[in-house]
């Protein structure tokens, strides 16, 4: 019977040891001089750690700045963060965590879409504050008066694109290759609808996540003819494959593509050829807003290298800083917190003016965008 | 706190449904069936649609929900419980990604990788199940039913032909036992109560997409009724319960930041190795893995 | 135009499935469990050959020094897992179960080392694929589809001619026989998982260097392995061949017909075909 003492005695132990560092944890609340106590939700492990991480660092990287410089009200402000997994139920769990666990009273998260809204019941019901760093799903778009998120919906980033593609550049047939994931299927309902709209065709193909070969696919959406070809993915590295896989299949087709990949200076480069003249709607970045650089490099000199999404590292750097003044400005309480926070009129972060609606979302939305010589520019026509 | 530990064990008392009921097939019947998950998923999609789409309330849809996967049970072992050991394997295990796949592509039902937000908790009478306290009642009620079917099923002449399958499935039919009907009715009894089990999860985090039924959740799964113990009831309960509460107090052993995730995983999978290496049978199973002799 | 192009992306995933489902084919046959843990050694094959590349070794050298470490990981396996496990006569289902263990510890430990996020070998800069019969191909998908083909021939030679491979053959068709007439079944089972797992590595390095790595690539490859070799029989090695062809066939002829999002479903759509209608794959017995 010695295996299952081993066994017993092991699971005993991290039960102890988490059971411990719980209370420890807990008994902090004696303290007066106590810091601040602010949630994370996002994705560090699993495919979505890609975006996952570089948040973390660069929230992290925010709190840094604000402690150094006196914290918040002369307190410190400290992170907690929880693993979402680019899962709804991951993050309902994760908030409760962090809700009656960590008696947090705002939450930044989730990241993915999903993270969101599987979280937001959540803080809606403890009259927790959630808000979002990247989540750009419509389906979020006035969900709760304790959610807001300073990124704005998928919808216009859709329309923007549609209007360009059919009036002017006057396609009539756009096809689309699109990941299988909340984010990209997104975009697709919002391209698809307006498009469609205005009396244009879209043709789909899907693939699930992990495909690395996509060349019966393309070859597929080859044989539509179509005007352009629209490529909608979760993450850059997929359609860096699938810009790849096109070069090799000798398909050249006019390209619009999702802002998660225009979001990525590498990518873009990386297929510079390919992608010259490609459309992209996007939440833009100001490289000559002072503070756009500031974030750049600081986060360069604490990493070693540039964050790699910036419109989301902007995005993020900005959250933590609106959340500083928040609780300065109404202390640190979740319903009061929300309601600051939506009601920020042109707010100015590293990400330009912020004002955020009553539904929640971020005004402002995208712009058309062009790709020049291996850069993202704005589309003027 | 309290809440916190509220909310695992309502998750708890789900994955436990999930373990019991698949213990019924693997552990009792010896039916390798790597496709529970796929039933957990089916019925909490159809709970969610029926009361999003036509304001079906929860009571009903749990019963349809729980009904449809145990369809789906039956549909399943039509063809697959000719099969023999690894065979069904295999097979079971297809159908469960054939499954994930269709939620993931028929989005006009599924809405797809969108997933379904906004399903309502439960009400009765006017009270309505949206506290912690309510739910935990509730799950752990529906919990209840599953272990007393499941108990008396087991420990009836009928569970005792379906371990005299799992012993020799040859030597039970020649004493006259129509096995494959048999094996059917455990597998949809157990698809049953995977699906009334997804109902609940449907409507507790009131948020589905398909990932949360895809190959990791299986993998939950199959790690609660080996911990537990195979043809063990008392040991898929503690097993569903673990495979929930093991990994929250590694979220506060403090690894650094880009470890935690993968190191939680690397922890819980060598727990795995460890268990199936140093004592197969579990926490309270019965020794059931010896290699039959062909 | 099309229907060229589409039957030679197949031929390529085909090599490509055909040098993981032989080795899958190969365990099955020896020890009579479904190794999931096989497709770990794909994953690892890839990220030893990432890790050597970044060293600044030529990529030639790399490829062999990973399928190299692939094969002694994979023996590292069945040494301190399968054969434990094997000697108190374990049943398959907890082969399997161990199986997963492993191939969860080994993806979230490439997660700890190398990170979540996809990598790449860049061994020139992107060309254009050349003309062939109506298809086009890329000089590096001429060097998957020569590298697999070499390597099938290989084995193929290694089974029937050499003795090590006869005895492999032998031990998989009839373990206490083999043993009877002298052979070391232990030994040979190292063999056959050297052999294995170096096939299943060598694969992940050609994928590495076509696509693409990331650490859950695993996963997608081992589903469509098994399939290949429940389509050729489980535990026949050149059923197990046809099987990966054809299904890679099937696969990218199919999404023409199909939405595209079920590409990945075709497989699991054959692989039950296979159960129901011929369990015993194509050139399998009937047991």
């Amino acid at each position: 019977m010695k295996a299952i003492h081993i066994i017993g005695i092991l699971i005993l132990a991290i039960i102890i040891i988490g059971g411990a560092a719980v209370l420890m944890g807990s008994t902090d609340n004696a303290n007066l001089v106590q810091p601040i106590k602010v949630g994370f939700i996002g994705p560090l492990t699993g495919d979505a750690a890609v975006y996952g991480l570089p948040a973390q660092n660069m929230v992290a990287l925010a709190v840094d700045e604000i402690n150094a410089q006196g914290g918040v009200d002369g307190r410190r402000l400290e992170i907690i963060y929880e693993d979402g997994k680019c899962s709804g139920a991951n993050s309902a769990t994760a908030m409760q965590k962090l809700v009656n666990v960590d008696n947090v009273e705002v939450v930044l998260g989730g990241f993915c879409s999903s993270e969101s809204l599987g979280a937001e019941p959540v803080a809606t019901q403890n009259k927790v504050f959630l808000f979002s760093l990247g989540s750009s799903s419509p389906a979020l778009t006035g969900k709760s008066k304790f959610f807001a998120r300073d990124y704005p919906s998928d919808a216009t980033q859709g329309s923007v694109l549609a209007e360009v593609a059919y009036n002017d550049k006057a396609w009539r047939k756009v096809a689309f290759i699109q990941e299988q994931l909340d984010y990209p299927l997104g975009v697709y309902n919002a391209f698809s609808s307006r498009f469609k709209e205005l009396g244009g065709v879209v043709v789909k193909e899907e693939f699930a996540p992990g495909i690395t070969d996509f060349r019966s696919i393309l070859t597929k959406l080859k044989a539509e003819d179509a005007d352009a070809l629209f490529i909608a993915t979760q993450t850059p590295a997929a359609a860096d494959r699938i810009l790849k896989q096109l070069t090799e299949i000798n398909w050249k087709p006019n390209i619009l593509i999702a802002d998660a990949i225009s979001g990525d200076p590498a990518t873009v480069q990386a297929n510079a050829e390919i992608l010259e003249g490609a459309l992209a709607a996007e939440f833009g970045i100001d490289e000559n807003n002072p503070k756009f650089r500031h974030m750049l490099d600081a986060y360069k000199n604490e990493y070693g290298s540039e964050p790699p999404y910036l419109s989301y590292a902007q995005i993020e750097y900005d959250g933590v800083y609106i959340i500083r003044d928040a609780i300065e400005a109404v202390g640190y309480d979740g319903e009061k917190v929300a309601e600051y926070v939506r009601n920020l009129d042109g707010w100015q972060g590293a990400s330009g003016s912020i004002t955020i609606g009553q539904n929640g979302d971020r005004i402002g939305g995208h712009l058309p965008k062009v790709v020049r010589d291996g850069a993202v520019v704005l589309y003027s026509g | 706190m309290f809440p916190y530990i509220e909310n695992l064990v309502i998750l708890g008392s789900i994955y436990s449904m999930l373990s019991v009921s698949l213990n019924l097939t693997m552990g009792y019947t010896g039916l390798f069936n790597l496709g529970h998950a796929a039933f957990f998923g089916i019925g909490a999609y159809v709970s969610a649609l029926l009361a999003l789409t036509f304001g079906v309330p929860f009571w009903v849809a749990i019963l349809c929900a729980a009904l449809f996967a145990a369809f789906f049970g039956f549909l399943l072992g039509f063809p697959t419980l000719r099969l023999r050991g690894d065979y069904l394997a295999l097979g079971t295990l297809g159908f469960a990604f054939i499954v994930e796949a269709i939620l993931k592509n028929w989005t006009e039902v599924t809405r797809g990788p969108l997933g379904i937000p906004g399903i309502p908790r439960p009400e009765l009478l006017g009270f309505s199940f949206s506290s912690l306290d309510a739910y935990l009642v509730l799950s752990l009620a529906f919990l209840a039913v599953t272990i007393i079917v499941t108990h008396r099923i087991v420990n009836s002449p009928f569970g005792r032909v379906l371990k005299s399958i799992r012993e020799d499935e040859t030597a039970a039919q020649t004493l006259g036992k129509n096995t494959v009907r048999y094996k059917m009715i455990a597998l949809t009894v157990s698809a049953f109560f995977a699906g009334m089990a997804g109902s609940l999860y449907a409507h507790y985090i009131t948020f589905i997409d398909p990932t949360s039924f895809s190959f990791p959740v299986l993998i939950l799964l199959l790690s609660a009724v080996i911990i537990g113990g195979m043809s063990s009831i008392k040991g898929s309960i503690v097993g569903g319960f673990l495979i929930i509460l093991l990994p929250e107090p590694l979220r506060f052993i403090g690894l650094p930041s880009n470890l935690v995730g993968a190191g939680r995983q690397m922890i819980y999978a060598a727990l795995i190795l460890v268990i199936l290496l140093k004592r197969p049978q579990g926490l309270f199973g019965e020794y059931v893995f010896r290699r039959k002799r062909k | 135009m099309v229907l060229e192009q589409l039957i030679l992306n197949g031929i390529i995933a085909g090599g490509i499935y055909a040098l993981i489902a032989i080795g899958f084919s190969m365990t099955y046959g020896l020890l009579r469990f479904l190794n999931l843990a096989h497709g770990s050694l794909y994953v690892v094959g890839a990220y030893l050959a990432y890790l050597f590349f970044s060293l600044g070794m030529p990529i030639v050298a790399a490829f062999i020094l990973a399928v190299i470490g692939g094969a002694i990981v994979g023996v590292a396996m069945n040494y301190s897992v399968y054969k434990p496990l094997q000697r108190r006569k374990s049943n398959s289902l907890i082969m399997l179960l161990a199986s997963l263990g492993i191939f969860i510890f080994v993806e979230n430990l490439i997660i700890a080392l190398f990170g979540a996020e996809v990598k790449t070998i860049r061994t020139g800069p992107i060309i254009q694929g050349m003309d062939f019969f109506g298809a086009i191909i890329t000089q590096t998908q001429v060097i998957i589809i020569l590298v697999a083909f070499v390597t099938l021939l290989i084995v193929e030679v290694f089974l029937q001619k050499t003795k090590a491979g006869k005895a492999m053959r032998a031990t998989a068709d009839n373990k206490s026989v083999a043993q009877v007439i002298g052979i070391n079944v232990e030994r040979i089972t190292t063999y056959t998982f050297a052999l294995a797992s170096a096939l299943a590595a060598s694969a992940g390095v050609l994928i590495a260097i076509e696509q693409n790595l990331e650490p859950t690539m695993g996963l997608n490859v081992i589903i469509k392995g098994f399939t290949a070799s429940v389509v050729g029989g489980l535990g026949n090695v050149r059923g197990a061949v046809a099987g990966a062809f054809l299904l890679g066939l099937v696969e990218n002829i199919g999404i023409w017909f199909l939405p595209s999002g079920y590409k990945d479903a075709i497989a699991f759509v054959v692989l039950v075909a296979f159960l129901l209608f011929r369990s015993q794959g194509l050139f399998g017995r009937k047991e």
